[in-house]
């Protein structure tokens, strides 16, 4: 597959991130297929900021460990990142803030004095950032035609002087290399006509939550969910959702949960750190039967770890969070087109099974940006469930009405007739606090029923791949595509055919279901961004033989190349 | 009375509890409150064992978390009468930080403390609220700190309502009740409550000597740093309103709260926001 990888970096502040997404952006207008990452240290002012670009005319939805094409804004970004260079590349840089840089084996250097000639046109330097776009896209052959439109659009809501300036950069920066044009990188005219999304995991999970009727969201602040709480506040009051930034996240999954029981649709959003801060409320809800919905974008861990890094070190966390056993479900969606249609089964999930459900994201997901096309994410139609909820009370109402399905009616405060205790202490149906009772092991029967029936309604796991293939790469959450890359490496290499098996819904899992659906499998390898394999437990208790695991905890996703097959 | 519950109270005879809930059922139907615009919320503790004694729609939440049910519940449906009961070591010290942030952000609540000076369920340790040298189970030589000013510190952080009530004079807590419901804003009523079993020091004799009513006393409620000046003194204990003001609600910031919007759940369509990805 023919892509080019492109890669920006400097110091925090100055702006690496916003030159990707735009460059991003502006290639997709020409209608490529793109994937954007981004790493940045827990700083405000220094460190190396990156983002990393792939670009290709067939979807693409991870990147690579190196890079073609480096814009390194600093020496320092330089020197940091230097070695990851690919041996056939190209640096493009601002000679009078990076100064010399030694020639290599393959990589070509175009040093410009960007300031001067930013300086001359009356520029201010900070327009430097998109001066490079037009650096490099001329460099790589690309047709500009679209881009001033991209330009107008990315800057509008700044004014029109900004917008004209960032042109005008633009285009000096074209013309700066217009003799240097580097036909070495295999970047085909675009096919694709349809439009495509840029869009991050947690702006899958707001817009997901918008879209599901979802009207109170409360958090406190913790990299890397905090997208959810910016766009939400921003779009919120628009679109009818009450945003809460929550003194502690104890009070923010406090006051959800009140929200919850009034009748709102409700979701909290954090990271792990966060979600232990949680871990009784959660509890809680398991034995009240409030429903929630607990979005852990996940960070390293233990204890601040990498805050600003990714891992998928929750799940254990996610599946037995809270004390004492109760219901709940976790899921882990792949990509943002799924993130977007999973938040809103799990806020039906919530409400119709009336558990907490842990929604699992990570940096990767949450703060990388894919391509989705635009009639996929559109196309996805998921009908508001609330569940039981009884408007109108006739008789005697009981909150936790036995039921064989485990679920029992709820009235919203205000409904006359439908009063009730909704209790933290283990209680009878009506509500009211019991203590050691005959009613103890039926109410808490009652509740853990809920677990068979639901590990059935799931949808369970996605294969993907040939019918015929024997093996399989195994992933969970945020490794979907890098299991699916992986797969497709191995069928190549080794001439037989690999399939990719992808679980979203992680708990509760209909083992037997399971284990038939992938007993045609008899080699898999597991790939986990986490030290431990926190999958692999399952899978073998299904009777799975995990022959190989791949392992990936230095805070950074799974690239496309990476495992080096023998 | 349409507030009785038909469980019965597990209260030690002679608690303060018997008394708060008896105001606070006056004060409903006195403002003529029915039980299903009432939501309830309940800490763990004495004070929290109330939740099924008492009827409307309840909420037993967790030790020092009662009031955050309490203020998400305001959000979503701001014409319920919303309170929340809960004990001095769940407010002051357990959910301390959630009292501050309220109190500070005056969420439209009620918060009723049954202030007993003790961790009365937990069989007798010190509270935030214990008195110096008072010997307790958890510090059985002596309470070696001071207790904490609850009225000066919630007129610190924001209150907008701050009275203290007692359980020896219960047609003056009922007003006092009334007055914390009627308030658009935050709240707090730090009661005053005897605990016949865990407090030999503060019962209501040693009240009795020593209480006197703000209100008689001439006290002008706007007045803040009169308010300090009564929440500090030491030897008299006033009762009543220390502090009342109006503040801008907190909804102000939120048309959608006024709008009940938080009810409206409904699939939505996401178009115009597509347009900016
Ligand atoms: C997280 C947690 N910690 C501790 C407890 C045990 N506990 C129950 S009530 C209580 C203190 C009660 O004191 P207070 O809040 O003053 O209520 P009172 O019983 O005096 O009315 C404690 C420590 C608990 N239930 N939960
Ligand atoms: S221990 Fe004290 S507070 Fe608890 S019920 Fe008895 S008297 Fe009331
Ligand atoms: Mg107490």
């Amino acid at each position: 597959m023919p892509t080019v990888t492109i890669r920006i970096a400097g110091p925090a502040g100055y702006g690496a991130k916003s030159i990707g997404l735009l460059m991003q952006k502006a290639l997709r207008d020409m209608g490529y297929h793109t994937f954007g990452y981004m790493g940045y240290p827990s700083l405000i002012r220094g460190g190396e900021n990156f983002y990393q670009l792939t670009v290709s005319t067939k979807p693409i939805n991870a990147t690579f460990s190196k890079f073609e094409i480096f814009v390194p804004l600093t020496r320092d970004a330089y020197d940091t990142y230097k070695h990851l260079l690919a041996r056939r590349s190209l640096v493009v840089f601002n000679a009078e803030s990076v100064g010399l840089i030694p020639s290599r084996l393959g990589s070509k250097n175009i040093g410009i004095n960007v300031f001067s000639m930013l300086k001359e046109k009356g520029l201010p330097t900070i327009t430097q950032n998109v001066f490079f776009i037009g650096a490099v896209f001329t460099i790589l052959g690309l047709d500009l035609s679209g881009v001033e439109k991209t330009l107008r659009k990315f800057f509008a809501s700044k004014g029109e002087k900004v917008v004209s300036q960032n042109i005008q950069a633009f285009k000096l920066g074209a013309a700066s290399v217009k003799d240097s044009l580097d036909d070495r990188f295999d970047l085909p005219k675009p096919r694709s006509k349809n439009r495509n999304l840029v869009i991050s995991g947690n702006e899958a999970i707001a817009l997901g939550f918008i879209k599901a009727g979802g009207t109170f969201y409360s958090a406190y602040p913790m990299t890397p969910s905090t997208n959810i709480l910016h766009f939400l506040a921003k779009h919120g009051p628009d679109n009818g959702v009450i945003v809460r930034q929550a003194s502690t996240e104890i009070e923010a999954i406090g006051v959800a949960a009140g929200a919850s029981f009034a009748g709102a649709r409700a979701m909290v959003g954090t990271s792990g750190g966060g979600l232990d801060l949680m871990g009784e409320f959660i509890s809680m809800l398991g034995v009240t039967e409030v429903p929630l919905v607990i979005v852990d974008a996940q960070r390293v861990g233990p204890g601040t770890g990498l805050p600003t890094w990714t891992e998928q070190s929750d799940l254990n966390l996610a599946k037995n969070i809270g004390h004492g056993e109760f219901p709940r479900i976790v899921i882990a969606p792949g990509d943002p087109l799924e993130a977007y249609e999973m938040i809103q089964h799990a806020l039906n999930l919530a409400e119709v099974w009336q558990v907490p459900v842990i929604f699992l994201s990570d940096k990767y997901l949450s703060e990388s940006f894919f391509s989705v096309a635009y009639d996929k994410l559109n196309g996805v139609k998921i009908r508001v469930d609330r569940g039981k909820i009884l408007r109108k009370v006739k008789g005697n109402f009981l909150r936790y009405k036995f039921d064989k399905l485990g679920v029992s009616y709820r009235t919203l405060p205000g409904t006359p007739g439908g009063l009730h205790v909704v209790n933290s202490d283990d209680h009878d149906e009506y509500g009211n606090s019991i203590e050691s009772d005959p009613i103890r092991p039926l109410m808490q029967s009652k509740r853990l029923i809920k677990l068979k029936h639901i590990a059935r309604s799931l949808p369970g796991l996605a294969i993907y791949g040939k019918k015929q293939a024997k093996r399989a790469v195994v992933a969970w959450g945020s490794m979907k595509w890098p299991a699916i890359y992986l797969a497709e490496r191995l069928t190549e290499q080794t001439g037989k055919p690999w399939a990719a098996v992808h679980f979203a819904y992680m708990y509760p899992l209909d083992y037997s279901r399971i284990a038939k659906r992938l007993s045609r499998f008899s080699e898999i390898y597991l790939i986990e961004n986490n030290s431990t394999a926190q999958l692999k437990a399952d899978l073998e208790k299904m009777g799975l033989k995990v022959v190989k695991t791949f392992l990936k905890f230095d805070g950074e996703p799974f690239f496309i190349d990476e495992i080096k097959l023998g | 009375m349409q507030y009785n519950s038909p469980i019965t109270p597990t209260w030690c005879p002679g608690c303060g509890n018997f008394v708060i809930h008896a105001s606070l059922k006056g004060a409903l139907t006195e403002l003529g409150i029915p039980p299903h615009q009432v939501v309830m919320t309940f800490d763990i503790g004495c004070a929290g064992n109330g939740a099924d004694k008492i009827l409307g729609y309840n909420f037993k939440v967790l030790h020092g978390r009662a009031i955050l049910p309490a203020i998400g519940v305001k959000y979503i449906n701001p014409d319920l009468t919303v309170i929340a009961l809960i004990g001095d070591g769940g407010m002051y010290w357990e959910g301390a930080a959630h009292w501050i942030a309220a109190a500070q952000r005056n969420e439209d609540i009620v918060v009723l403390v049954s202030n007993n000076q003790i961790y009365a369920l937990t069989t007798g340790q010190t509270a935030p609220t214990t008195e110096h040298n008072y010997a307790t189970k958890s510090y059985p030589y002596g309470t070696p700190f001071y207790p904490l000013n609850p009225v000066a510190v919630s007129i610190a952080a924001g209150a907008t309502f701050v009275a203290r009530g007692w359980t020896g004079d219960p047609a003056y807590l009922k007003e006092l009740i009334k007055a914390a419901i009627k308030h658009k804003g935050f709240a707090i009523v730090d009661i005053l409550q005897n605990c016949v079993t865990w407090n030999h020091l503060n019962t209501l004799e040693y009240y009795r000597e020593r209480v006197y009513k703000l209100d008689e006393a001439g006290h002008d409620p706007t007045d803040k740093q009169a308010a300090y000046q009564r929440a500090e003194e030491k030897d008299k204990v006033p009762i009543g309103i220390f502090y009342h003001v109006q503040a801008p609600s907190i909804y102000e910031e939120y048309p959608l709260v006024k709008k009940k919007a938080g009810l409206e759940v409904k699939g939505r369509s996401v178009s115009k926001l597509l347009a900016e990805f």
